[in-house]
């Protein structure tokens, strides 16, 4: 599944996510930022929940908010999820929808919601993490 | 005009003159009935001259080329079925099982792998993963949910009860199912594939992988078929899509807030049994880790983690779980490890091995754990990670921004 035709894209307002798949199953994450976590989790979680749990991939978070303190983490892993996604469904092109609609589904039924929310080590109901 | 109303009397049942007397009696050639019908000229004579068996798909493309009504269609079909009536293969006789219970855990896949199947981006599919994972309960959901939507039938084939409701479908299934799953004759299969022909169905092969000839060769007789598979083995179609049916989601060691941890999958379905053999029960703060711990001892496996909630009848939560801990088998039962024992059997040499070396790695290891204890390079240790993973003997979790692996604790306390 790896090759650069694959390249998944995810864009929700401000927040660019890029997802290159690997046969190695390791997430990571560029840039690399400890307290981002929650990104490569959220990569994890669209992974499994879309069968290819034994794939891995690098997600190139790419955020533009003018002060970075107020990112979203949920946007942040909704982004990461629609570029897996994207990816699965054979990588972006400008004639192709992004994705097969995983982050559209997930944002609109609120168990699958907890379910990324849950993986991604994210507490909805506390309002600091959205 | 309808020919029903030109029907009277008794009419020849033999296929080829029936069709004869339809077409002349609308006063066509051959060869216009071809151009109406998209089926070329020959084939239409040796139909007439009975020299080719018609198949449903034929039939019905000459029935809506002379636009017949019911009656007459009902006699062309009839004819064609050698003067029995047709066999019918509606959505309300080919159903999937009917379950009673509500499925836990496994919405985002059964809503992705529906909308896959629907909009046709994937025809064969393949659910794999451990024995007792879910596989035939995800499949019953997704055909539910497919045939809801789209009125699609779905001939069922597999270990569990026949659903169909016809007594000649299920006779007709039962011959396809000899026929993939052993050598017996594909003349069932033809007839199952005439049936379908060019309409949209679902196939679900539950319990084994077929053959790959005979369903490659269904698949492509019908193009608007999927076919869905569930197997503890993973790969060996060309063209199919694999989804890895991992167990269900277990929490963080450190998530302690219970209204965070009843999220979890499978402290869902625990709780949603402990609630079974304890009315009342509520999360508490006090339990929360230690319920947390069980559902991790137990994998995050649906019949283990029913088995565990089903002890709390007799023991409390702490007791359950040093019983796990010590003796993984009084709790969950032999059966289910004997099938975890035969799924790691069937690894390769080479990867049974070397899950013997990571099994004595601790809780957790990293790739780089991986090429540094069985020597292998990071490559060759990726893939076998990814055969690992997909075989379902370990699982990975992403923590502190890496990839870390694990065997599965039943896994590791198998014998």
């Amino acid at each position: 599944m790896s090759n650069q035709h694959r390249i998944g894209v995810g864009l929700v307002e401000d927040d660019l996510a890029l997802f290159v798949p690997t046969d190695t199953p390791v997430v990571t994450m560029l840039p690399e930022d400890g307290r981002a976590t929650h990104v490569p989790r959220a990569a994890g979680w669209a992974l499994a929940v879309l069968g290819y749990g034994y794939y891995g991939g690098r997600v190139i978070l790419i955020s533009q908010p003018p002060d970075k303190s107020t990112r979203s983490k949920l946007g942040e892993c909704l982004v990461t999820i629609m570029a897996v996604d994207d990816a699965i469904a054979g990588g972006h092109s400008p004639a192709n929808h992004v994705g097969t609609g995983l982050a559209e589904r997930t944002l609109h039924v609120p168990q699958q919601l907890n379910s990324l929310a849950s993986a991604a080590g994210l507490d909805l109901d506390s309002g600091e993490e959205l | 005009m309808m020919i029903d109303q030109a029907m009277a009397g008794e009419i020849d049942t033999r296929f080829g003159a029936l069709l004869r007397r339809f077409r002349t009696d609308y006063g066509l050639t051959q060869r216009m009935l071809a151009d109406l019908s998209t089926i070329s000229e020959r084939a239409i004579r040796d139909l007439e001259q009975g020299k080719a068996q018609p198949r449903a798909g034929t039939v019905r493309l000459i029935a809506e080329a002379l636009r017949l009504g019911r009656q007459a269609r009902t006699s062309l079909e009839r004819a064609a079925n050698g003067g029995r009536a047709r066999l019918g293969l509606d959505a309300e006789l080919a159903t999937p099982p009917t379950v009673l219970d509500t499925m836990v855990g496994r919405a985002v896949e059964a809503a992705a792998l529906t909308a896959e199947l629907a909009d046709g981006a994937s025809r064969l599919i393949t659910i794999s993963g451990l024995p007792g994972v879910g596989k035939t309960r995800l499949a019953i959901e997704i055909a539910h949910s497919l045939q809801a939507t789209t009125g699609m039938p779905v001939p069922w084939l597999g270990a569990t009860d026949s659903p169909v409701r016809d007594r000649r479908l299920a006779g007709l299934l039962h011959g396809c199912s000899a026929a993939l799953y052993g050598r017996a004759g594909t003349a069932d299969l033809a007839e199952l594939t005439s049936l379908i022909a060019d309409r949209d169905a679902l196939l679900v092969l539950d319990g084994d992988r077929p053959r790959a000839e005979p369903l490659l060769h269904m698949l492509a007789e019908c193009p608007r078929l999927r076919v869905l598979i569930t197997a503890t083995r993973p790969g060996g179609i060309v063209g199919e899509r694999l989804f890895l049916l991992n167990p269900l989601a277990t929490p963080d060691p450190d998530l302690v807030e219970p209204r965070l941890l009843e999220d979890v999958p499978s402290v869902r379905l625990f709780l949603d049994h402990v609630h079974r053999a304890r009315p009342g029960y509520e999360l508490t703060r006090a339990d929360a880790p230690v319920v947390a711990e069980i559902c991790e001892l137990v994998d995050g496996l649906p019949p283990a983690l029913i088995s565990a909630a089903a002890w709390l009848a007799v023991y409390d939560l702490v007791p359950l779980c040093r019983m796990l801990r010590a003796d993984p088998a009084a709790v969950v039962g032999n059966a289910l490890l004997a099938q975890l024992a035969e799924r790691v059997r069937t690894l390769p040499v080479a990867a049974h091995r070397a899950l013997a070396t990571l099994s004595e790695l601790g809780t957790d290891f990293t790739i780089d754990d991986v090429v540094t204890s069985t020597g292998r390079s990071v490559a060759d240790a990726g893939l076998l990670l990814r055969q690992l993973l997909q075989h379902g003997v370990i699982r990975v979790r992403q923590a502190d921004g890496q990839s870390r692996f694990q065997v599965l604790a039943l896994i590791r306390a198998l014998p």
